[in-house]
């Protein structure tokens, strides 16, 4: 039974042609729905690669996993083994799987130096087999900012340890160098007097060189004899002490050369960083100035007032 | 039934459009402008950010930046503008050889697309630096330059007054000091002339032996200068309350008001970027 009449020659056919519209707006959808899944790599067919670390830390399911800068595949599962560490399992797309070997390794990396963490794959050995479907590749972590950071701290830290080692011996008055140096000190005191001694000698030779020659060689002999003690101490000390000043020089070369190896390796990506802050900071500004001359933040934002700068008579 | 049905869908969908619109144009931005305008007005904007957040060494160097870019526009009035505020910045910064370069630069130009109204600004700036410097002459001279083409129908009219007044108490002249502060204070200001006017005719009264004139007038500018927040005005206004008083025979209170202008110049000159003046008359 009708509700209603269909009395307006208008309305006719009125539940046909709301079906077709109906069935073709669906049918939109579903292709709609069908392109994007397409698009998304839904229908892709995909194969699962796994890898093991200690840490899940930074890794997350939905994460990209890239070769050569190209999108392969997601972190499809992240769970704990029965030893407490991380498995990943990755969703690689097939067409891709054939690119890369056994020895292949992913890697996390930041996209850009700020930007999101990614999974980097490298290819691995020519000569290696091409992975199979399941199979477990290495993982690594790689050298982010902070990564570099607590790389330099953990090699920097001991050379630092090392010089202040150093330098508290240098300045402990009962160490090594302190006492040498005393020693040395004395060592030179006693050699001028004795050179000033025979000098004197020298000046009295003509006048009494019977008398005195003989207690002037005695202190000479004096002289010597302290000479070869403190000679016999250096030779013991000196070369304990060296070795600590080689160990503290090598030191100062490996954390110079863990600096400059530091700073080759971050100047580049801090170059980058620069230039992102200072992109992300361009394009903030114009948001925000693009938004404080909109409705309603314009009329929120104080404008500062613009013209000639006041300045009164008393200024 | 139907029909009426279909003509409100119709209105809520004309409705709904509407409302769109008027939501699109609300949000735009406003159209581009080439870039190296947009870049000299973006310069200015921040300079007078800048300075409105008290950072006159940023807000000196984007005046400049504004400058040049507006002079290599052939921008006369926006590159003179922003020359005239880089004098300003600069007489804060006690950097006045500068700020005097800067204004003889823009007084010497008598081309006709200099606007009046900022040569004369410029005159009448040069004028108070010169008499900050006790070159009262040639303040005088800048002043009579600022007169000459105001013609008393500038921004700035009273402030010459306020100028010409200061240049004659400077120059030991006290009725006449007194009787234009007082045809400022009676004609009307704003608050940082009519303040200034004020501690001029209190100074003058003073000189004169008008002390309890003079101390109401010091109180009236210190109220005025508290409202504004003018440190170096406030320590001024102290400074002549503490006089007054002691010529009156108040010393304890005196005491206390010289204290006080103590401690306010002693708390401003900690201030970063303080630059409080030593007291004028």
């Amino acid at each position: 039974m009708k509700l209603l009449a269909d009395k307006d020659e208008r309305f006719r056919g009125l539940f046909v042609k709301v079906a077709i519209f109906v069935l073709l707006a669906v049918i939109g959808i579903s292709l709609n729905l069908l392109f994007a899944g397409i698009k998304k790599g839904f229908f892709t067919p995909k194969s699962s690669i796994y890898f093991i670390t200690d840490t899940g830390q930074d890794i997350k399911v939905g994460m990209p996993v890239k070769l050569s800068g190209f999108k392969i595949g997601t972190v499809s599962k992240l769970e704990l083994d029965n030893k407490a560490q991380a498995q990943a399992e990755m969703r690689i797309e097939n067409r891709y799987l054939a690119l890369l070997k056994e020895d292949a390794v992913v890697s996390l990396k930041k996209e850009g130096v700020i930007g999101d963490g990614i999974l980097e794959a490298s290819r691995g050995s020519e000569d290696k087999k091409t992975l199979k479907a399941g199979a477990t590749i290495q993982f690594e972590r790689g050298g982010g900012l902070e990564q570099i950071a607590n790389d330099l701290r953990d090699r920097l830290y001991p050379a630092l340890d090392e010089i202040n080692k150093l330098l508290k011996d240098v300045n402990d008055p009962k160490g090594d160098v302190r006492q040498t140096l005393g020693n040395l000190r004395q060592f030179s005191a006693e050699m001028k007097g004795t050179r000033a001694r025979i000098d004197h000698l020298l000046g009295q030779v003509d006048e009494s060189v019977v008398n005195e020659v003989r207690p002037a060689l005695q202190s000479v002999k004096q002289s010597a004899k302290n000479a070869e003690e403190m000679v016999g101490k250096l030779n013991q000390e000196l070369p304990g002490m060296i070795r600590k000043v080689d160990a503290s020089l090598e030191n100062m070369r490996k954390t110079s050369e863990t600096i400059k190896s530091a700073i080759d390796n971050s100047a580049p990506q801090l170059t980058g960083f620069v230039g992102e802050t200072r992109g992300l900071v361009s394009d903030t500004r114009n948001i925000m100035d693009a938004a404080s001359t909109s409705w309603p933040l314009k009329n929120m934002i104080q404008v500062p007032e613009q013209g000639l700068v006041k300045m009164d008579s008393h200024d | 039934m139907i029909s009426s049905i279909f003509n409100l869908q119709r209105a809520a969908l004309l409705l709904a459009v509407m409302l769109t619109g008027l939501a699109s144009g609300c949000g735009s931005a406003p159209a581009r402008q080439p870039l190296a305008i947009e870049q000299a007005k973006k310069a200015d904007l921040e300079a007078h950010r800048a300075l409105r957040d008290g950072d006159l060494l940023r807000a000196r160097e984007l005046f400049r930046k504004a400058m040049l870019l507006q002079q290599a526009l052939d921008n006369i009035p926006a590159s003179t503008m922003a020359a005239i505020n880089l004098s300003s910045i600069s007489h804060r910064l006690a950097d006045d050889d500068t700020a005097l370069r800067l204004l003889d630069e823009i007084l010497a130009d008598r081309s006709a697309q200099m606007p009046s109204d900022l040569r004369i600004a410029a005159a009448f700036r040069k004028g108070i630096i010169l008499a900050d410097h006790g070159r009262l002459a040639e303040a005088g001279v800048a002043l009579q330059q600022a007169t000459r083409d105001c013609n008393r129908q500038c921004a700035d009219n009273t402030g010459m007054t306020n100028l010409a007044a200061r240049l004659a108490l400077l120059n030991g002249d006290f009725p006449a000091a007194l009787a234009q502060a007082k045809a400022v204070i009676s004609q009307g200001a704003d608050k940082a002339e009519l303040a200034n006017a004020q501690r001029i005719a209190a100074t003058a009264e003073s000189a004169l032996e008008q002390n309890e004139s003079a101390l109401d007038r010091y109180h009236v500018a210190l109220a005025l200068d508290k409202e504004l927040g003018l440190s170096s005005r406030i320590a001024e206004d102290l400074q002549g309350i503490a006089r007054v008083l002691e010529k009156l025979g108040r010393k304890p209170e005196a005491e206390i008001y010289a204290q006080r202008a103590q401690a306010v110049t002693a708390a401003a000159q900690l201030l970063p970027g303080s630059s409080v003046k030593k007291t004028l008359p």
